[in-house]
């Protein structure tokens, strides 16, 4: 599965039960370990083609692989597993389960994938010590990790929501507007700390944001406008 | 699996409040369900039990849930009495064992008074077929003796030697038949039927009380002393009833077409057993509709939890598509709801049970001794553990239709909850 694209996405349409098409892609691809910012101003279809590439929606017609896998070919079930196995998401904010603390929201992927966590105890004694080690490359201070995660800042949720989807090394991070909710000078230090750690990690990122200014630190760029003729701005 | 548990108890944990409530208001309906079922069966117990081991009950011919109410519980009236001589006729019959008259009519502060020879302590038996005990003291030999009911002795403080007068009827303005004191000889051990209410003397004081009374008044100007009586003929003209035991139960119907046919006077026999059925059917409506208004409550409860649940879900939605972004199927997050559902039926049921038996333990002897209620505090009945598996699966399926609406939630919101 390491072989080949990351991300392979052709002829790709999809339409909501009952509606018209909203997003045709002809080709996308990502190859392993690359970062692309996506840009997807609402009404382009960026949540539809998440929901595609995390397989919680089903293509209509056309295919996506991830890891060389179509996931249009895998069961329900099948998808919800390959999903927690191999990929990581972070979203535009509340991302945390507001009842467990810091530490178990990390762990959450561990509980539900057996490869995530055997990948995340294959480099470190136990699963507390591979969360601890993300939290603190992600500058979250020990007297944290306790807290219940409601009670942290909205940067400090997004840092722990960062670990989380890195935590037992999927291959893929899908980040969705992940620095809207951060001021200016965060939202740097995210980006900053995102690319970092999906690199150290060997992680493709797909980073979808309405917002142009961030395009700069990422090397390719895309356009959901351009790539999906049917989205509505 | 055990992390859907994990999950589905820390997220209930932080909604605590709210599912608290809930628990406890469906704990509430099930804890009044149980305790009138508990009530129902234990009345009914009590009811069918007051008397047994007697055969058949004979009196004037009339309705016969009236004379086993009046026989048997005191309550009421019987407007004929039977002559004495039916009553020896039927003691002589070849197929009878014993025979029992009993006169009653009179009162002693609001309790009924019983008059029966002293055999009747030897025949009588109530609940599974026990034997009348004493407390103290011993059964009336003399004319002027009593032997009280448990409650009577105890409600009113009476100890052996106790002197008391009797009235000419059961209500408390009811005229005094004085200058007759009657002793207390005995008091009788608790039985949770209407003996503990009665005062019992012998049938020869009964005649002894209105020898010098007519018509339900002293006669003016005629007062017989105590010491005096025994010179008049103390056997009695009529009783109230006969308590009958046969030698064998086989000649139960016999018997009883044999008292129908008595020709000295129109006669009538009771089997007790069918005649408190009878009663009990009439009661059942009364039990009926307190159970229906129960099951309201029980119902109203569940409501309630279906409520929660489902307007708690929008808020949820974020919560739902974390899972869902860590791999939670929709599947599991059904199954997650579902846990949460059956979770708190199941911690209504048990706190439900416990505060019904918390409420016999604790109001148990005050019904005792303000109704004559014998509540049995311990494992639930047959009937309320049908009223538990009810509620339980009622509620189980009411907790499934908030899981198919998350479940229907998951699968259209995907990673991007539509609030």
């Amino acid at each position: 599965m390491a072989s080949g694209p990351l991300v392979e996405i052709a002829a790709l349409r999809y339409a909501w039960p009952g509606q018209a098409e909203c997003l045709a892609i002809d080709q996308l691809i990502l190859a392993p370990g690359e970062a692309m910012f996506l840009h997807g101003p609402s009404g382009s279809g960026k949540s539809t083609l998440l929901g595609l590439i995390a397989g919680v929606h089903v293509a209509s017609r056309g295919s996506v692989r991830v890891l060389g896998q179509p996931l249009e070919a895998l069961s329900a079930s099948a998808r919800d597993r390959f999903r927690v196995d191999h990929i990581g998401i972070v979203f535009q904010q509340f991302n945390l389960l507001p009842y467990l603390d810091v530490m178990d929201n990390v762990l959450l992927p561990c509980r539900f994938s057996r490869l995530r966590r055997q990948r995340a105890l294959s480099d470190a004694a136990d699963l507390a010590q591979a969360a601890e080690r993300l939290l603190a490359a992600l500058d979250l201070e020990p007297a944290l990790w306790r807290r219940r995660a409601n009670a942290l800042s909205v940067g400090q949720q997004q840092r722990v929501a960062l670990a989380r989807a890195l935590i037992g090394r999927p291959e893929l991070i899908l980040a969705d507007e992940p620095t809207s909710a951060l001021d200016a000078a965060r939202q740097e230090a995210f980006l900053g700390l995102l690319q970092r750690e999906c690199a150290h990690a060997g992680a493709g990122l797909i980073f979808v944001s309405h917002d142009l200014r961030l395009a700069g630190h990422f090397n390719r760029r895309e356009d959901l406008t351009r790539l999906n003729p049917l989205a509505q701005t | 699996m055990t992390h859907l548990f994990w999950l589905a108890a820390r997220s209930a944990w932080n909604r605590r409040h709210t599912l608290g409530l809930i628990v406890f208001a469906i704990a509430l309906s099930v804890a009044l369900l149980m305790s009138i079922e508990r009530l129902r069966a234990d009345v009914r117990a009590s009811f069918t039990q007051a008397v047994s081991g007697t055969d058949l009950i004979v009196g004037a011919r009339s309705s016969p849930i009236q004379l086993v109410l009046y026989a048997v519980f005191r309550m009421g009236s019987v407007n004929q009495e039977i002559a004495w001589d039916s009553a020896e006729a039927i003691a002589r019959h070849p197929a009878v064992a014993w025979a029992v008259p009993l006169a009653l009519g009179d009162g002693h502060r609001g309790y009924p008074v019983l008059g029966a020879p002293a055999t009747y302590f030897q025949h009588f038996r109530y609940g599974d077929r026990q034997p009348l005990r004493f407390d103290g003291g011993r059964p009336y030999a003399g004319v002027f003796e009593a032997v009280l009911g448990a409650e009577v002795a105890e409600r009113l403080g009476y100890r052996l030697g106790q002197r008391i007068e009797l009235a000419h009827g059961l209500d408390e303005l009811a005229p005094v038949h004085a200058g007759k004191p009657f002793t207390v000889v005995g008091i009788l051990a608790r039985t949770g039927t209407p003996v503990d209410r009665t005062v019992h003397v012998s049938l020869e004081a009964i005649e002894a009380i209105h020898l010098d009374w007519q018509g339900g008044a002293p006669i003016p100007g005629l007062a017989i002393p105590p010491e005096l009586v025994t010179k008049f003929d103390l056997r009695p003209k009529s009783v109230t009833a006969v308590l009958v035991g046969l030698k064998s139960r086989a000649q139960v119907f016999a018997m009883q077409r044999w008292v129908q046919a008595y020709t000295g006077e129109p006669l009538m026999a009771v089997l007790p057993g069918v005649a408190l059925d009878e009663l009990w059917q009439m009661l059942a409506v009364g039990e009926r509709a307190l159970l229906a208004v129960s099951a309201l409550v029980a119902g109203v409860g569940l409501m309630g939890l279906v409520a929660v649940i489902l307007a708690g879900l929008n808020e949820r939605r974020r919560e739902l598509a974390i899972l869902r972004s860590v791999g939670a199927g929709p599947r599991r997050i059904l199954l997650l709801l579902a846990i949460e559902g059956v979770g708190i039926i199941g911690l209504a049921l048990l706190l439900g049970a416990l505060l019904a038996t918390l409420g016999v333990l604790l109001a148990g002897p005050w019904l005792a001794a303000h109704y004559g209620l014998w509540l049995t505090p311990g494992w639930p009945t047959a009937g309320q553990g049908l009223w538990l598996a009810a509620v339980a699966g009622v509620g189980v399926l009411a907790s499934l239709w908030p899981a198919w609406r998350a479940y229907r939630m998951a699968l259209s919101d995907g990673l991007t909850p539509h609030v």
